[in-house]
């Protein structure tokens, strides 16, 4: 089951993609939101928008995995103590 | 016969030059008297349902795209001093439309001057008439000061929906950029970037290019070109197997090749960031566009298809360092030349100009094979002047990629600067089979 975490930042992915992934295929996506076609745009955006909306920093010198799939972004923001 | 456009609009400043404004106001100072090298123009055809279009039914369009777009009708403030430049918007104004009969002249027309920055718009408008008097294409020559390719893109995009009597989306405002840039808030953020940048100076290579090579040619910067499909399809085919976009790839065959010319496994590449992932910033017609710094150890990769991952990570990180101030930038890593007593810049950077991302689609290696005896590799005219030993530029034609390398020819003889356009091909080209 997605969270309320999770499909905010489906959302996000979504718009972020302007609207060309849907946010049911970035919740469904458990291998690499690449694959669905999020390029390096989709990506800056969709970093950008985290960034504001939660108030941190993503972290780009350490291992990038956790920008894999919205799972695995929304359990390293669950883990910078961010809510949905 | 003589027309003119009015100018009506919001008037805003005298305010200072947003970040990316700066930045190219500080290289077009460099430049001059050669700044026209920063002019650019775009051809509007107009669409089938208007064309041809009576000249009043062009201006109207045009006057309400220089209407919604404060940047088009922006001038320097007269008798500025260098570090302080300031912009104003007019409210009203009259802005002159050349006449001709193709948009190739007319663009050769528009683009060969210098623009007059305090006195003249930042936009000049060409019409391309037909026999009778009406109008086929509208040439739109801009100076990189009111727009980058992005923001260039947006005034066709507008031009085209109000000559079908449409109004696109709210453009975002030049003058709340530049407040938020000079806010506290803004010098924070480019305060950060700015550090990013001199840590990562005071670490890599002083130059990729440190050595002079040889005595220059006469013009001194020369210019080749590959047009290659069979780089389009194999730069597609690595994006889809490593699931990063052809951008990372190119850059990634280009740190190669850099180091393999320098013999140093660091790349420092200056890459230019459009600076629009922010939704105020995506369809604001000014100059956002601004270099980023991508740092990639090429020792760390085993193989090319390595090299492509690690530099996908290094883009991301390169581009999000793009938007700062840049003469609080400038100054930083002036400092940091001094700390080290070496000048330290790359002199190498890159500009992927593809305004849409092509779809990464996996090729098949033969039709990679196939494309390849299409390849071709010619010089383009030299360039007087241009302040880097390396640019290179990403644009596409048809089914082909383009890579355009300019060269300086006291660093990177003529030879070798067509050898590295090669060399990066075939490094593409290979890492598919």
């Amino acid at each position: 089951m997605s969270d309320a975490l999770e499909l905010q930042l489906a959302a996000m992915v979504s718009a972020a993609t302007d609207g060309e992934v849907e946010a049911r295929e970035a919740l469904a996506e458990t291998d690499s939101l690449a694959r669905l076609g999020v390029g390096s745009l989709a990506y800056l955006r969709l970093i950008e928008a985290v960034e504001r909306r939660y108030g941190v920093t993503l972290d780009l010198e350490a291992d990038m995995s956790y920008l894999d799939t919205v799972e695995s972004l929304a359990k390293w923001l669950r883990a910078q103590g961010v809510e949905s | 016969m003589s027309i003119s456009l009015a100018v009506r609009g919001e008037a805003s400043g005298p305010m200072p030059l947003a970040w990316g404004q700066s930045a190219i106001w500080m290289a077009i100072e460099r430049y001059v008297p050669y700044d026209h090298y920063f002019n650019f123009a775009r051809t509007l055809v107009l669409p089938d349902r208007v064309r041809p279009a009576p000249i009043p039914q062009v201006t109207a369009a045009l006057e309400s795209v220089v209407s919604r777009h404060s940047s088009l009708r922006t001038r320097i403030v007269p008798g500025h001093d260098d570090a302080d430049v300031r912009q104003l918007a007019d409210g009203e104004g009259r802005l002159p439309v050349v006449i001709g009969a193709d948009a190739d002249s007319l663009t050769a027309q528009l683009t060969a001057e210098r623009f007059d920055y305090t006195a003249e718009y930042p936009l000049r408008v060409g019409l391309v008439v037909d026999g009778d008097g009406k109008v086929e294409a509208v040439v739109l020559a801009f100076c990189h000061l009111a727009a980058d390719g992005h923001g260039a893109e947006i005034v066709v995009r507008d031009l085209r929906l109000a000559l079908l009597g449409r109004t696109g989306l709210e453009p975002g405002s030049v003058a709340e950029t530049v407040a938020h840039q000079h806010s506290a808030r803004g010098r924070a953020e480019s305060e950060a970037v700015v550090g990013f940048w001199a840590e990562a100076y005071r670490r890599m290579p002083a130059s990729m290019f440190p050595k002079r090579r040889a005595e220059p040619q006469q013009v001194r910067y020369w210019v080749a070109r590959l047009t290659s499909p069979a780089l389009e399809l194999a730069g597609q085919a690595l994006a889809a197997r490593h699931r990063v976009s052809t951008t990372a790839v190119l850059m990634a065959a280009t740190a190669a090749v850099v180091c393999e010319d320098s013999g140093q496994p660091v790349a420092a590449i200056l890459p230019i960031v459009s600076n629009r992932f922010a939704p105020e910033h995506r369809d604001l017609v000014t100059t956002l566009a601004q270099e980023g710094l991508f740092v990639l150890d090429t020792a760390r990769a085993g193989s090319f298809g390595e090299l492509v991952g690690l530099a996908w990570q290094a883009s991301l990180k390169a581009y999000r360092v793009g938007l700062c101030d840049p003469r609080a930038l400038e100054a930083a890593l002036a400092r940091v030349s001094r700390e080290r007593g070496e000048t330290v810049h790359p002199y190498c950077c890159f500009n992927d100009m593809r305004l849409v991302e092509p779809e990464a689609r996996a090729a098949p290696a033969e039709r990679v094979r196939a494309a390849k005896p299409l390849t071709r590799l010619e010089w383009a005219p030299p360039q007087a002047r241009v302040n880097c030993r390396f640019c290179l530029h990403v644009t596409s034609e048809g089914e082909a990629m383009v890579l355009q390398l300019t060269g300086d020819t006291a660093y990177l003889p003529p030879d070798r600067l067509m050898g590295m356009l090669s060399t990066l091909e075939q490094k593409i080209l290979e890492a598919v089979e």
